[in-house]
């Protein structure tokens, strides 16, 4: 099946982009669901590894696919983001990260 | 060098499966500590550690030495000048955020926190008690208490009214570079007179010992009064200030400012109107509320005789909320365009001045200086004028070059670094290591910064306890 996302994939300079307004606090980590006491499973670990990813080549597309959609995109991390006033959006970041990911599968494949 | 299996496998046996991980994008995410910077990918470290007690501390800190495995000590790494993250290649990283016992010893007037317990929970817990705790630092959802000592920060409070934190540990549990668990200080509330070696430990930055627990004095909880004050130019502000210390009054909790290009947007955020000119926001305290009342209508009075537009104490718990998180939430400035473009943060600076130069550095750090990139950004000032320590802040047009903002941020350090030079003081929130480094070498001499090599080295033979932080690498 073709599916065209072309029109709302950023590409990474812009994922980039947007992740350099995170202010690293660490104060969205307590409010996520999926938060067990280790950093990557936090709205400021995924969006930090998203960032190194696709920045440097840190950690597979597997493991990295694997922490974004253990993500419950329930949006609780911008109730508490301090950089939500600079445009912030954790939750909006790592779905944009997952459309990215599929979309290099995609292209790859072709 | 181990083979990182071996490592790996050797720590597990001291902490556990469970409160050890070597999965690349947690130790990506542990390196990541709130300097803007990113952190050299080459110095990841090989796993995250976090026990659950100071003997499984101890045991990693030997395990470390027989090694020479470089450790970097972590609450919640929320500072922003870059000494939580790892700086040598193959090192671990030792997060305290599983420390987290806490006892409350109320006949004898103290508490024992372990080094990984939230402030903020700390801060609620002593709350129900009818106690308080004095430090207010701006991160406090996710800073641990461990962090805040190590430091020897209060963050916004006044210094000269409740004293640092450091005036209220009566002792700390610690681990020695080399392994050793000490207990310093006491249980009386009369402190040891002469040696304490709780004075190695708090304020050191985690350069002599990982601090594992934490004794702290109780301190019962206050009343309070609210003024705000609104003043024509900053140099009136910063008089006022002045005055209240030279007239001898008590000094507040607080004392806070924001000049009016801040309170402009914030407020219209706020929908409270206009601001009459630079905000000052004062919290005194009182063992009654009439004594905290009183000192607040001296504080009205000061700012009277300073001209301020408007001064008045605030009874209202709603007003004083809304005055409180406008000056809290000074980020939400970025909500709104300056001259139509969309802002981002592009630099920062805190500096300690001495009480007599204020009314002459605020303005100064708005506009008075000589750094370009810095004039050319959207420039305020704010902080904590009650206790003589001013911040700037820079932001500029998102459609600005990577590049030039990063030249902003770099000015903003080395004007942090004039100020302090030019009128003797220190920076009195974050600490003094880190990307500041270079500012304390200059600023008490090669002699003392020898000194603190000298008792590093003596201490950490091995030189495995937070390496690279003393020598200013980032």
């Amino acid at each position: 099946m073709n599916v065209e996302l072309g029109a709302y994939i950023v590409s990474a300079d812009e994922l980039l982009g947007l992740i350099e307004v995170c202010r690293k606090c660490r104060m969205c980590a307590d409010t996520c669901p999926t938060y067990e006491g280790w950093l990557s499973q936090s709205p400021m670990g995924r969006v930090t590894s998203i960032y190194y990813h696709f920045k440097y080549g840190v950690g597979s597309r597997e493991e990295l696919s694997a922490l974004l959609y253990s993500c419950a995109s329930c949006g609780k991390c911008r109730e508490r983001c301090r950089a939500v006033n600079a445009g912030a959006n954790p939750s909006d970041i790592i779905i944009k990260a997952r459309q990215l990911l599929v979309a290099m599968v995609q292209k790859e494949k072709e | 060098m181990m083979k990182n299996e071996e490592l790996i496998s050797d720590l597990q046996k001291i902490v556990g499966n469970e409160n050890l991980s070597d999965r690349i994008f947690d130790r990506i995410s542990y390196s990541q500590d709130g300097m803007r910077q990113d952190f050299k990918i080459e110095n990841t470290p090989i796993a995250v550690v976090k026990p659950i007690s100071g003997q499984q501390v101890s045991r990693i800190v030997k395990y470390a030495n027989t090694r020479r495995l470089p450790i970097y000590v972590q609450g919640a790494a929320t500072t922003f000048k870059g000494s939580p993250r790892p700086k040598r290649p193959g090192s671990i990283i030792l997060n305290t955020q599983n420390l987290t016992s806490l006892e409350i010893h109320e006949d004898d007037l103290y508490l024992e926190a372990g080094a990984g317990l939230n402030q903020y929970f700390l801060e609620r817990k002593l709350s129900e008690r009818g106690y308080f705790l004095p430090m207010n630092i701006g991160s406090k959802n996710s800073s641990t208490i461990g962090g805040a000592v190590a430091v020897n920060t209060i963050g916004h409070m006044v210094d000269i009214c409740l004293g640092k934190i450091i005036d209220y540990v009566m002792g700390v549990e610690v681990v020695t570079p080399t392994g050793e668990i000490l207990e310093t200080g006491t249980r009386s509330i009369r402190r040891p007179a002469g040696i304490d070696y709780t004075r190695f430990f708090v304020g050191f930055e985690g350069l002599f010992g990982i601090i594992t627990k934490v004794r702290l004095r109780l301190l019962p909880d206050f009343k309070k009064g609210f003024v705000v004050g609104f003043f024509p130019e900053l140099a009136n502000l910063g008089r006022a200030f002045m005055r209240l210390y030279r007239e001898k009054l008590p000094p507040p909790l607080y004392g806070e400012f924001l000049d009016k290009d801040a309170c402009d947007p914030l407020f219209k955020l706020k929908g409270i109107g206009e601001p009459k000119g630079h905000m000052a926001l004062v919290v005194t305290v009182g063992h009654s509320q009439e004594e905290a009342d009183r000192r607040a209508e001296d504080i009205v009075e000061v700012f009277n005789k300073e001209s301020a537009v408007e001064a008045r104490i605030v009874i209202s718990p709603d007003e004083q909320e809304v005055y409180q998180q406008t000056r809290d939430a000074v980020s939400n400035i970025l909500q709104m365009p300056i001259d139509g473009e969309r802002m981002v943060y592009a630099g920062g600076l805190e500096a300690a001045v001495p009480l007599s130069h204020l009314a002459e550095v605020i303005p100064y750090l708005k506009g008075g200086h000589d750094y370009r990139t810095l004039l050319e950004a959207k420039g305020f000032t704010l902080g904590h004028v009650g206790t003589s320590d001013i911040h700037g802040m820079w932001l500029c047009p998102k459609t600005w070059e990577r590049e030039k903002r990063l030249q902003c941020a770099r000015e903003a350090v080395r004007l942090e670094a004039d100020i302090n030079l030019r009128w003797g003081c220190a920076s009195g929130e974050v600490g003094q290591t880190g990307v500041r480094l270079p500012f304390l070498r200059k600023r008490y001499g090669e002699g003392a910064y020898s000194m603190l090599v000298s008792v590093k080295r003596a201490l950490d033979p091995n030189d495995i306890l937070n390496p690279g932080n003393i020598e200013g690498e980032l």
